[in-house]
């Protein structure tokens, strides 16, 4: 659920656009969202009369190749071929080129063998119903579903998942998204795990896509773009132009030799993600002190594939692997889960500086510190920067983040001990934390 | 029965590693047969010899050494083979199953065992997982080494000659004279290859010769320092044998200019700079042990541009010497190739075949794309080249091409074109990049200009 730890963005790209700049459009208004076949275009785009504008996913001969944000007129957008042209990103042109060369992309490889896909899910039923039903539209390659149910308030999900008989229901009475991504992966059969989230529906050639990138024994995760379901509300539309999960239509291979691990988020997102279950030996589990449901509310992916680079592994982004998910629809719920992706920034440098003695951690949060005030001064002397709310807004969740992992990771321990204690042994003591 | 090929293997002090190559051969099922193996034992402390002798399995020799160096020992390993086909492998690449099969059949394929070509195939790091630094920077170098190789459309130039697993058929290795003894350190195998070039011999790389490189066991940081040092000493060396290359050379960058305080110190005053250079070499361990990526990366850097320097200083002795290393040679350059891509790539590729020529002057209509520079260290343009090129070279100004209609054949709509010719330009910066941060900056200047829009 956790896409990405601005803590650790570069200023560069705040700088540019504030989300809040995003309510050019009113709050009335919608966008609408297309797949569309390069080859087979129609002359027209039709969407909703509340439809300003449109999020094109150029296809070309069936594979995603890149993105086109196009403006419409009373929901409707003419000659759309030279629209997307003008408006298409480097990526397809790219597609486009190697295409007119007769330079076509090499053949896909042999699909891995079957793996197991789990998505990690708490009280959303209805969410869920729809990523079940796009899971089950996936081709056959023999894999196996689990939904694993953390912590529910209601039988609501089991009751779901019980209508479908091939889908295998685990529950875990542990509250904690990454907690839950555990239980997935010691229970899972196979040797490579997918994960998605409930709110997400993937695109039917999303686990080919995915595990076609393990053919290099050394890349322990894949990963691939995320695309909004719906564009319905101003929380979405600016969730979108924030950043969104999107990762671009081109393929990454993320090595520390190149890439920084404390940038491992760059690859991708929890919400579109395979692993090797191997990672529980080779790096470790998901910190069960970070994300959803913990005092740090994000970040758990973020700090896997940091630990991964750090060990020397690689992450491969798939542009083919698509996914789609619904983001947040309310104003104050998109507020809430920014500030959360500052305070699980803030919560995995505090982790790797105080707990692992990484220095490199520190200097990272000087370094966004002054990306921060850089901003803040270039507000006060009107040369752009972001709004001083939304800046106020992030530096206070780094901060609080750095503060957030300590107290999480004692939560975590005192709720390990707990469940390994025996039932009619003794109460376990104060946590003091000192034996960190 | 004479062998059907000679694979010399020139060792120093590796056992382990040598019985692990030696396995991987005799496990081989499509080894061709009958095959001779020349194991140079150079200067060998540990039991190799022994080792070697034992193994009854395969048809090996074993010729022991008093130190010559790699260079050395492979001159000596050609010297002794019997066969027509010299295959060389280092001691630390364990090759894949088909790997010698994949050699002869490169020779057999292009008929080139008569003409006699060069062929290289590629030996990337052994996957293997490290958080070390070091062993990061190296695997990403040997990886984008091999990647390039690969890549459809690669011109193969003389560093593409690697002697870690090469082939040469006798007659061309004899007619070449073998491996320059005064590169015995470093760079013998790059100044083979130029030389292999100049005499119009064909590099070929062979997909299916493949071996692991287990450098990780065997490379350390000191090590590679002290390669760099031996590779500064090559440098003047090349340079002085080859000075139509100097551009090429790392040296030539790295020549003094301006008031040269680094190269003067260094000649002046080495041993004591040696010194400090030692001081800051201690660092990186804790660099790596706190997570200090930036400053291990930068301050390895340092140390291996002070240590190339160093030894380059070494051999020209005073500072004064560097202004005796000799001028360019002054040539005329070659007429290039005028090439009208309108008339078709079919067509073109055909004429690049035929002509082989050193540089392209590519036009599409009354269009001119580009001029290909003029790399004195690749082999001549084939045709299979060019659109490889065209995708990461030239693209931008292909795809304008295409769409200006120039052909005159395609009748292309005057809308769509002034559309490509919009969208392009703001795609073309980011072409043939990728990851962060261009994803964003891409995304937020489309976000950008919607928003203006709507505005």
């Amino acid at each position: 659920m956790s896409p990405s730890n601005p803590c650790f963005k570069s200023s560069a790209m705040h700088s540019s656009v504030s989300p809040s700049a995003a309510s050019g459009a009113s709050s009335a208004q919608t966008m609408a969202i297309r797949e569309l076949e390069f080859t087979a275009l129609p002359e027209t785009l039709e969407a909703r009369p509340s439809d300003v504008a449109a999020l094109v996913l150029i296809r070309l001969r069936g594979r995603p190749v890149g993105q086109a944000l196009l403006p419409l007129e009373t929901g409707r957008c003419t000659g759309l071929r030279a629209r997307l042209l003008a408006a298409a990103d480097s990526a397809f042109w790219e597609a486009w080129l190697a295409e007119d060369l007769g330079l076509p992309p090499a053949p896909r490889p042999a699909p891995a063998p079957a793996a197991t896909i789990a998505v990690c899910t708490r009280d959303r039923p209805e969410d869920l119903e729809r990523c079940i039903a796009a899971l089950l539209a996936l081709p056959d390659d023999g894999q196996e579903i689990i939904i694993v149910d953390n912590a529910p308030r209601t039988e609501a999900t089991r009751d779901l998942v019980a209508r479908f008989p091939q889908i295998r229901y685990l529950r875990e009475p542990r509250p904690g998204l990454d907690v839950a991504r555990n239980r997935a992966l010691s229970e899972a059969r196979t040797e490579l795990v997918a994960f998605t989230d409930d709110d997400a529906a993937p695109d039917p050639m999303w686990l080919r896509a995915l595990l076609r990138n393990f053919d290099d024994p050394l890349v322990m995760a894949a990963t691939g773009p995320t695309l909004p379901l719906e564009l319905d509300c101003q929380a979405q539309i600016d969730f979108q132009h924030y950043g969104g999960f999107l990762r671009g239509y081109k393929r990454m291979l993320l090595d520390a030799a190149v890439t920084d691990p404390f940038l491992g988020w760059h690859a991708g997102a929890g919400v579109n993600m395979a692993l090797r279950r191997t990672v529980i030996d080779q790096v470790g589990l998901f910190d069960d002190a970070l994300d959803a449901g913990t005092k740090t509310r994000a970040g758990g992916d973020a700090d896997m594939f940091r630990r991964m680079l750090a060990a020397g592994y690689r992450i491969a982004h798939d542009p083919e692997a698509l996914n789609w998910h619904r983001h947040r629809r309310s104003l104050k719920e998109l507020g809430e889960q920014l500030h959360g992706y500052e305070v699980a920034g803030g919560a995995v440098l505090a982790k790797a500086m105080f707990h692992e003695g990484n220095w490199g951690a520190g200097l990272r949060f000087m370094l966004w510190l002054r990306g921060e005030l850089t901003l803040v001064a270039a507000r006060l002397l009107r040369r752009g920067g972001s709004p001083l709310a939304v800046s106020r807004t992030r530096i206070a969740g780094g901060f609080i983040g750095l503060r957030a992992y300590g107290i999480a990771r004692r939560i975590a321990d005192g709720q390990q001990r707990a469940e390994t204690a025996p039932r009619s042994g003794p109460v376990p003591g104060p946590v003091t934390g000192k034996d960190r | 029965m004479d062998p059907v090929l000679s694979l010399i293997i020139p060792t120093h002090n590796r056992r382990a590693l040598l019985m692990r190559l030696l396995d991987a051969l005799a496990a081989d099922p499509g080894r061709p047969d009958p095959i001779e193996i020349l194991i140079l034992a150079d200067n060998c402390h540990d039991d190799t010899v022994a080792a070697a002798q034992a193994r009854v399995d395969l048809p090996l020799r074993v010729i022991e050494l008093p130190g010559l160096g790699p260079a050395g020992a492979r001159n000596r390993g050609a010297a002794e083979a019997r066969a027509p086909l010299l295959v060389f492998l280092d001691d630390d690449v364990i090759p894949e199953p088909g790997f010698l099969a994949a050699h002869l059949a490169a020779h057999q394929d292009t008929g080139t065992m008569a003409d006699g070509a060069m062929v290289v195939g590629s030996y990337p790091s052994a996957p293997h997982a490290s958080p070390d630094y070091f062993q990061l920077l190296l695997r990403a170098w040997w990886r984008e080494h091999f990647l390039e190789l690969a890549r459809p459309g690669h011109r193969m130039r003389y560093t593409d000659v690697l002697t870690g697993n090469l082939s040469v058929p006798a007659a061309v290795w004899d007619r070449l004279g073998g491996l320059d003894a005064a590169f015995q350190q470093a760079h013998e195998d790059y100044e083979l290859g130029l030389r292999a070039l100049t005499a119009g011999v064909p590099l070929v790389h062979a997909r299916g010769a493949r071996g692991l490189h287990y450098e990780y066991l065997t490379k350390t940081p000191a090590a590679a320092l002290r390669r760099a040092r031996d590779e500064g000493r090559a440098g003047v060396a090349f340079w002085r044998k080859h000075p139509q290359m100097q551009a090429d050379l790392r040296l030539y960058a790295m020549r003094p200019r301006g008031l040269a305080l680094r190269h003067r110190a260094l000649c002046a005053a080495g041993p004591v700079l040696d010194a400090g250079a030692g001081i800051l070499a201690r660092l990186l361990p804790g660099f790596q042990r706190r997570g200090l990526r930036g400053a291990y990366i930068s301050v390895f850097g340092l140390l291996n541009r002070y240590w190339y320097l160093r030894g380059a200083s070494e051999v020209l002795e005073r500072f004064s010497a560097w202004s005796d290393l000799p001028a360019e040679p002054q040539r005329a350059p070659p007429l290039p190739l005028k090439l009208d891509l309108a008339q078709g790539l079919g067509v073109c590729e055909a004429r690049i075949e035929v002509e082989r020529p050193l540089q392209l002057a590519l036009h599409h209509g009354d269009r001119q794309l580009t001029t290909t520079d003029l790399d004195p260290g690749a082999e001549p343009w084939r045709g299979h080249h060019l659109r490889p090129f065209l995708l990461r070279h030239c693209g931008a100004a292909w795809i304008e091409a295409r769409f200006a209609g120039a052909t005159g054949t395609e009748d292309v709509d005057a809308r769509e074109r002034e559309a490509a010719t919009e969208g392009l330009a703001r795609a073309a910066p980011h072409l043939n990049q990728s990851g962060a941060p261009w994803v964003w900056h891409e995304q937020y200047a489309q976000w950008a200009r919607l928003l203006a829009r709507l505005r």
